[in-house]
């Protein structure tokens, strides 16, 4: 019958259709440059833009290939920088975004903003901040023979060390979402390796404030689960002369958070429950009771809230707010007022309770 | 009309819950978060829990104005026909087979807008788009069966990406974002309402496919069942990405669903919503298929027009409009006025002809 005309019919129609579709927009990753991490900094009122591009030429070795341009704006650097290549640069596998110092102080706002609008850029980009210039960071990493080499570093930090989980999604969640404000790793040069030095906070777009490596631990604890974070803390010699130090390594850790006014003077009270292992202790702490450990445990719990408490002022003093009280106030009381928060904000009183347990202290005596 | 439809062209009653779903649920899960978490914010919930009932007692209406019919098997055609007259009456059934062209080409038009802006920017659209006027024509001179069928298919495929959804991006939640409760006006509830119930637009085809059922007394459930489905994958859709994003950051993504996609990454695979973007064709497949079928259908019955003239006749028309509706504007405008218009004819003119059916049944019983 016609149903046989009409399967011929539709196989004349379609397939053409899939020749022309499957020509169009080949991209072939050899023949394309992948721009991998990029960098902006300031200077003289110009944007430098600077790439790296991995080109795998032989087999398991990568060659990084490192490309700069100065524009009036971040838009143009594609299409500035194409004029340097001879592949044509696609951005679509672009995990890293470096900032200058300069350009971070001045606002990212422009690139998170465009970056947002682009559905080439994934949700996973990391992103972070140079003590000085992004491209020099960017520089020292070619002999890495690695073009992510500052986003595996990222990601292995946050996995294994004190840095608090982040990328492209929860930095914009906290940029357009009310009562929050996003931090980014801080990475210094030290006799040209790079190293990660703790976060740079910021308030709307701008970089305001820095937090040591060791002092991110207290980030991590409050913002999630703190697991192979690790914490030194010093302890009151026999002497009290010297310090000792402990390092404590955190198994688990669990933060709360919980309104107690709301009004004029906001107020809030955070419980932390922690789990951590102690294993280098020094000779002048014994633990072979169940009270030594306690005893230690106290101390423990006493640094740790000091710290927090010392972080939450920087912040109010900072008028920075990385832990999302804002929005936690918002979640709890109607017809919230952003502006009224944040002028009570450097009042607000935060009360902390930590539970920590040492669970395991090594396999010797 | 009025004729039993052969068996030939029937389907069973629980195939009536695929073609209910597929018709409720169109390109608008990619986007309607946004639209309506603009008005009610956290409170958005509310207005799809709003529309789902209304659509449960619109279901219920169209049951038991199509039930009542005398000689059985009747479908809005005749129904027109004989409450209002041959004038009016015929008048009303060319209304009805616009509006579902228009609904068929939004829907085409909108998925080629998605696929055009997320994988293919510099790509021309036209042969895609003939590509995909090839199947449609495919599957609608395949006769309703085929139809069925493919909502079937369309159905599980986007169960299959959206039901693990929450498992893969567990981390990401903020259940705080949820809160507070009830902390907006009726009006703004009202306004996410309105936005909300576009987004159910489609099962009103139930008036016109209801005599290719068999059984009709039992399909009431399926049907029943098909818009509490759509339902539910709408509350959890708007629950993840409410979850997800920020209330500032979904109200500045037009997509919240492909963005929340395009964090999971699997092995080979890292750009996900790509590979879904292209499945969801199926579904999109299925949504234009149907609207066609039942306007081709009623034009036949009308007008005793062969369906396969008109359905050419309806796509070259889509040809003709993707000239004049060529830009995001000018799709947002389209879908606007199609989208008013069908909130007419769900909410005021089904239950018109409800009371009028209901009004029939009093005098014969007098």
């Amino acid at each position: 019958m016609g149903s046989v005309r009409v399967v011929n019919r539709a196989i004349l129609i379609i397939l053409p259709c899939l020749f022309i579709s499957s020509c169009s927009n080949q991209q072939i990753v050899d023949r394309i440059n992948l721009a991998q991490s990029a960098g902006y900094d300031l200077q003289d009122k110009r944007v430098k833009s600077t790439i790296l591009v991995g080109n795998n030429l032989e087999k398991d070795k990568m060659t990084v290939q490192i490309l700069e341009t100065v524009s009036e704006s971040s838009y143009d650097m594609i299409p500035r920088l194409q004029t340097k290549a001879n592949k044509t640069i696609q951005y679509g596998q672009m995990r890293m975004v470096l900032f200058g110092s300069d350009y971070a102080k001045k606002g990212i706002g422009p690139i998170l903003g465009s970056f947002s609008r682009d559905s080439k850029i994934t949700s996973r980009l990391q992103m972070g901040v140079a003590d000085k210039e992004a491209s020099e960071i960017l520089a020292a990493t070619i002999k890495s023979h690695d073009s992510l080499f500052l986003m595996n570093m990222i990601e292995k930090n946050m996995e294994s060390g004190n840095l608090p989980r982040s990328n492209f999604h929860t930095i914009l969640y906290s940029y357009y979402g009310a009562g929050r404000d996003f931090f980014l790793p801080y990475f210094v040069t030290e006799r040209g390796l790079i190293k990660l030095d703790g976060i740079a906070l910021f308030n709307e777009d701008k970089w305001v404030a820095t937090v040591g490596i060791r002092e991110v631990f207290i980030v991590k604890m409050l913002t999630e689960n703190s697991r192979n974070g690790s914490f030194m803390i010093p302890l009151r010699g026999s002497d009290s002369e010297q310090y000792d130090y402990v390092l404590m390594r955190s198994i688990s850790s669990k933060a709360s958070y919980r309104v107690i006014s709301s009004d004029s003077t906001p107020a809030i009270s955070i419980s932390i429950k922690i789990k951590a292992s102690v294993k280098d202790i020094p000779d002048s702490v014994r633990l072979k009771s169940r009270q030594d450990v306690s005893l230690l445990e106290n101390e423990l719990e006493e640094t740790l809230r000091k710290e927090t408490e010392d972080f939450i002022s920087l912040c109010q003093s900072k008028k920075v707010d990385p832990l999302g009280f804002g929005d936690l106030f918002r979640s709890k009381t109607r017809n919230w007022n952003e502006e009224q928060f944040q002028a009570a904000y450097s009042t607000m009183k935060a009360t902390i309770k930590i539970d920590l347990d040492i669970v395991q202290t090594g396999i010797g005596k | 009309m009025g004729k039993i439809v052969s068996d030939k062209f029937t389907v069973s009653p629980i195939h009536l819950f695929f073609v209910v779903y597929v018709s409720i649920v169109d390109v608008g899960i990619m986007s309607f978060q946004r639209e309506i978490v603009k008005d009610a914010g956290t409170d958005s919930w509310l207005s799809i829990v709003i529309v789902g009932i209304s659509v449960h007692v619109l279901v219920w209406m169209i049951f038991r104005i199509l039930s009542a019919q005398k000689p059985e098997n009747a479908d809005i055609v005749s129904i027109n026909r004989s409450y209002f007259g041959k004038v009016i009456g015929t008048s009303l059934n060319i209304a009805i087979v616009i509006y579902l062209v228009a609904g068929a080409f939004v829907s085409f038009r909108s998925y080629l807008e998605v696929v055009k802006i997320w994988i293919f920017p510099m790509m021309n659209m036209w042969p895609l788009s003939l590509l995909l006027l090839g199947l449609i024509y495919y599957t609608v001179s395949g006769g309703f069966q085929t139809i069925v069928g493919i909502c079937l298919w369309s159905f599980f495929s986007i169960l299959f990406f959206f039901v693990p959804l929450p498992l893969l991006v567990t981390d990401y939640l903020h259940p705080r974002n949820l809160f507070p409760l009830f902390d907006h006006s009726a009006m703004q509830i009202l306004h996410s309402t309105h936005r909300m119930a576009f987004h159910y637009l489609g099962f009103e085809t139930l008036l016109i496919v209801y005599p290719f059922i068999q059984e009709q007394a039992k399909s009431r459930k399926w049907a029943h069942l098909g818009v509490l489905s759509a339902t539910l994958m709408y509350l959890m859709l708007l629950f993840i990405a409410m979850m997800y994003f920020s209330q500032g950051q979904l109200l500045r993504t037009i997509w919240p669903s492909l963005n929340l996609i395009s964090m999971l990454e699997i092995p080979l695979m890292q750009r996900l919503e790509y590979f879904i973007l292209s499945v969801w064709l199926i579904k999109i497949l299925a949504n234009i298929s149907l609207s066609l079928w039942a306007a081709c259908h009623s034009l036949k019955l009308s007008f005793r027009v062969k369906p396969r003239v008109s359905l050419i006749v309806m796509l070259a028309l889509f040809v003709l409009l993707q000239w004049f509706i060529g830009n995001q504007e000018e799709i947002t405008r389209a879908t606007t006025i199609y989208s008013n218009i069908g909130l007419y004819f769900i909410y005021i003119f089904i239950p018109i002809v409800f009371v009028i059916t209901w009004l029939k049944k009093k005098v014969i019983s007098l």
